[in-house]
């Protein structure tokens, strides 16, 4: 068992399941309000696509109050002036700072090419910074802003969704408890459809408001897509791999575009394990998942809800008579519930199947924790870094069709 | 050449019809609308655990919730067209759709009577915190066709936004949106039902509800269509009633409503109008409805009657004379 990752506490489940005390308390994850004890002001750098979705998310903080927001594009200023009702509008980061130096943070939700300057900026302000993920797209940008982080001594949280998702860090738990016991392959797939295309009526402006498929500052499915599942898995694992190979093509989209819409990688760690990852823009099949595949069981995670699947020759647990349990075709998964204790303790362990809110939600959340309570950072810009890196290193293997070897050294930030 | 789009999402399939002249950036348009009708499914779909119904659910009997701007609006129009129906429209009804048989998920244990739970006085809205709350454990949201509309509603001012002026979409085939029609013609017609003499709606920046009383297996909300003219029709993905139950529930009665087979609603809101005609069918009277909407009723398999001292977005052949229905609703 990892010393910092303690198991489940299943002789808690175990008696509460055959009738321990019933209490009205909710899980903390079920909890109506998040509770921050302090009262915290910030502004939103980008309000395109993942910036309306903070808004949104953001709307449920008591204790968070969104006084401003910037953007270049003054169709999505307009369209961000409904949603962000009592926030005022900016042209720029830099009018915006100046209007409302009283910010306590910064959520960064510009394209990711574009995250460099605006932290840096945040940072030198003395604000805190919720970057949106991948950090950046080159090395370069992610050790210019690990670099801006580590001096600013503010709170800076790189946005892998994954380390702040009770449902995860609880199948995380299970895993380096060895439920699973020994990890014999990793996979991954991020499937939508969707043409990945922004509208834009204004052609001079097409260029940069499709910057995803624009193949000089893009990472592409591995970059976007990719790099929250390769993050979430070196989060489980504590293995980065050492070498990557990538193939890809236009099959969905034949439009003239030259970033890939469907990707296939490989990604093979230092003991000879591998990760197989793959995405496509053009199917929907079993959305965004990840698995790891141990000798003992696989656990497989879709986001707001995981499961474990046993082996048959794997030891069964007392807890196990009160789990709930989901059919698979011919596999049976039990469903991982975060607080499961709590909720088997008030008979009410079916509600917790399922998270009530989006992962962004839970991130920014554990952000709001870190400046009001001081807790831990769960993705530092170091850790975001990392993950970013890899996804670097793909959509290198990608873009060249050779291998790409990962060094200790591509991992760090000098 | 019109562009189709489509997403599943609150248990059934959306689809827009967006005519342009560019169709990557037409597409480009659609494919955010839809997102705006995938991020209202996640937020309103009562069978999900992550929505923010089943969050005030979960938080019934609990201190209020703060919600997004557009749940808020949704559940203020909820709890506004409850109170101008005399109740015929009512967003709580999740506790006695169970007790009917016609949810499948368990109940929830309580010895709340089910008058109360289904009491939409226990809704709270606080506009200043943007919070509700539900007033007693076991209360829950079952937001139903009105969160079919609001998605449409979003989406539709998603592709205003983006310069998309010329569309139709549905959700289901029984809620619909208008922009502006084709070129060349007037309106969007939408058949209501089958048959020579189906009538139709035309629509134009409105939008369109259709309910119907009987199992939705039986509805006769079908008809065939071109371009520029859409089907309205049962939706087989969508939650059925069972047995001799209507799928509309009269909330008076706590059973299935008996008073029109079938009601059209065409109005500004997509939403205001999904919840309307529910209200109709239910048992409200036609002349509790807003007078800027445009109403069609169906109290027997042969008749459809126009409520009169309203716009007429509807052509019925042969017009029928508006008389008031057979099964007059209490008030």
């Amino acid at each position: 068992m990892h010393p910092s990752n303690p198991s489940p506490d299943r002789r808690t489940i175990l008696m509460a399941g055959a009738g321990g005390a019933a209490t009205q308390i909710l899980p903390d994850f079920l909890a109506a309000r998040p509770h921050l004890g302090a009262e915290l002001r910030v502004g939103l750098v980008g309000v395109g696509r993942q910036g309306r979705a903070m808004l949104a998310e953001l709307g449920k903080f008591d204790e968070v109050t969104l006084l401003a927001y910037c953007d270049t594009d003054e169709r999505r200023l307009r369209s961000a002036s409904r949603r962000a009702r009592g926030a005022q509008g900016y042209a720029t980061q830099e009018s915006m700072l100046a209007a409302h130096p009283d910010l306590d943070a910064l959520l960064i939700a510009t394209p990711t090419h574009l995250h460099r300057e605006p932290c840096k900026e945040g940072l030198a302000a003395k604000k805190h910074i919720y970057c949106e993920s991948p950090l950046a797209h080159t090395l370069a940008d992610c050790r210019a802003i690990t670099g801006a982080a580590s001096s600013a001594g503010k709170v800076f949280q790189t946005g892998y969704q994954g380390r702040a998702n009770p449902v995860y860090a609880l199948a995380r738990s299970f895993v380096r408890s060895g439920a699973i016991r020994d990890v014999v392959s990793l996979a991954a797939q991020s499937n939508q459809k969707n043409s990945w295309r922004t509208p834009s009526s204004d052609p001079a402006r097409e260029k940069a408001l499709n910057w995803r498929l624009d193949p000089e500052v893009s990472l592409g499915l591995p970059g976007e897509l990719g790099a929250q599942q390769f993050d979430v898995l070196h989060w489980f694992t504590s293995k980065y791999p050492v070498r990557v190979e990538a193939s890809g093509a236009v099959l969905a989209w034949r439009d003239g575009r030259q970033v890939s819409d469907t990707v296939h990688a490989k990604l093979t760690y230092k003991d000879g394990s591998q990760l197989d990852w793959s995405a496509t823009l053009g199917n929907t099949y079993n959305g965004t998942q990840e698995l790891l595949m141990g000798t003992m069981g696989t656990v497989r995670l879709a986001w707001t809800h995981g499961w474990l699947f046993k082996e048959s020759d794997a030891p069964t647990q007392g807890w196990e008579v009160y789990a709930n349990r989901q059919q698979f075709h011919n596999d049976e998964g039990i469903t991982l519930i975060a607080d499961a204790t709590k909720l088997a303790s008030q008979g009410k362990l079916k509600k917790g199947v399922g998270l009530p809110h989006p992962g962004l939600y839970y991130g920014l959340e554990s952000f709001f924790q870190s400046i009001a309570k001081g807790s831990k950072v769960v993705c530092s810009a170091e850790e975001g870094l990392r993950a970013t890196a890899i996804a670097i290193k793909v959509q290198a293997a990608l873009a060249t069709g050779r291998p790409q070897n990962i060094d200790e050294s591509d991992l760090t930030s000098k | 050449m019109p562009l189709r789009l489509a997403c599943q999402a609150m248990g059934t399939r959306f689809e827009l019809v967006l005519t342009g002249q560019h169709e990557d950036q037409l597409r480009a348009v659609g494919e955010l609308a839809l997102e705006e009708i995938q991020i209202a499914h996640r937020r309103w779909n009562a069978f999900a655990s992550d929505s923010v119904v089943a969050h005030l659910a979960r938080c019934a009997g609990g201190p209020e919730v703060k919600v997004d701007p557009e749940t808020f609006e949704l559940l203020h129009l909820c709890v506004e067209v409850a109170k101008k129906s005399h109740g015929f429209f009512n967003p709580l009804l999740g506790p006695l759709l169970r007790q009917l048989g016609l949810r499948d998920d368990r109940p929830e244990e309580t010895t709340t009577p089910l008058t109360t739970l289904i009491d939409v006085k226990g809704i709270s809205l606080d506009p200043d915190s943007s919070s509700v709350g539900l007033a007693r454990p076991g209360m829950e949201l079952d937001l139903g066709g009105i969160a079919k509309g609001a998605a449409l509603d979003l989406a539709a001012r998603v592709l205003i936004e983006e310069g998309v002026t010329c569309a139709l979409m549905h959700g289901g085939t029984s809620t619909a949106l208008a922009l502006d029609p084709p070129p060349g013609r007037d309106a969007w017609q939408v058949v209501i039902g089958t048959g020579e003499h189906a009538p139709q709606a035309l629509l134009a920046n409105t939008a369109l509800s259709v309910s119907a009383a009987h199992s939705r297996h039986g509805s006769p909300i079908e008809s065939s269509s071109e371009t520029g003219q859409e089907q309205q029709g049962h939706d087989p993905t969508e939650h059925h009633s069972r047995d001799h139950h209507s799928h509309i529930l009269d909330p008076h009665q706590a059973c299935g409503t008996r008073h029109l087979l079938a009601a059209a609603v065409v109005g500004p809101s997509a939403a205001a109008c999904d919840a309307w005609s529910t209200a109709l069918v239910a048992g409200c009277r036609p002349t509790h409805v807003p007078a800027s909407h445009s109403l069609l009723t169906q109290p027997s398999p042969d008749s459809w009657l126009l409520s009169p001292g309203r716009p007429n977005c509807f052509r019925i052949e042969p017009c029928i004379p508006a008389t008031p229905p057979p099964t007059a609703a209490p008030f």
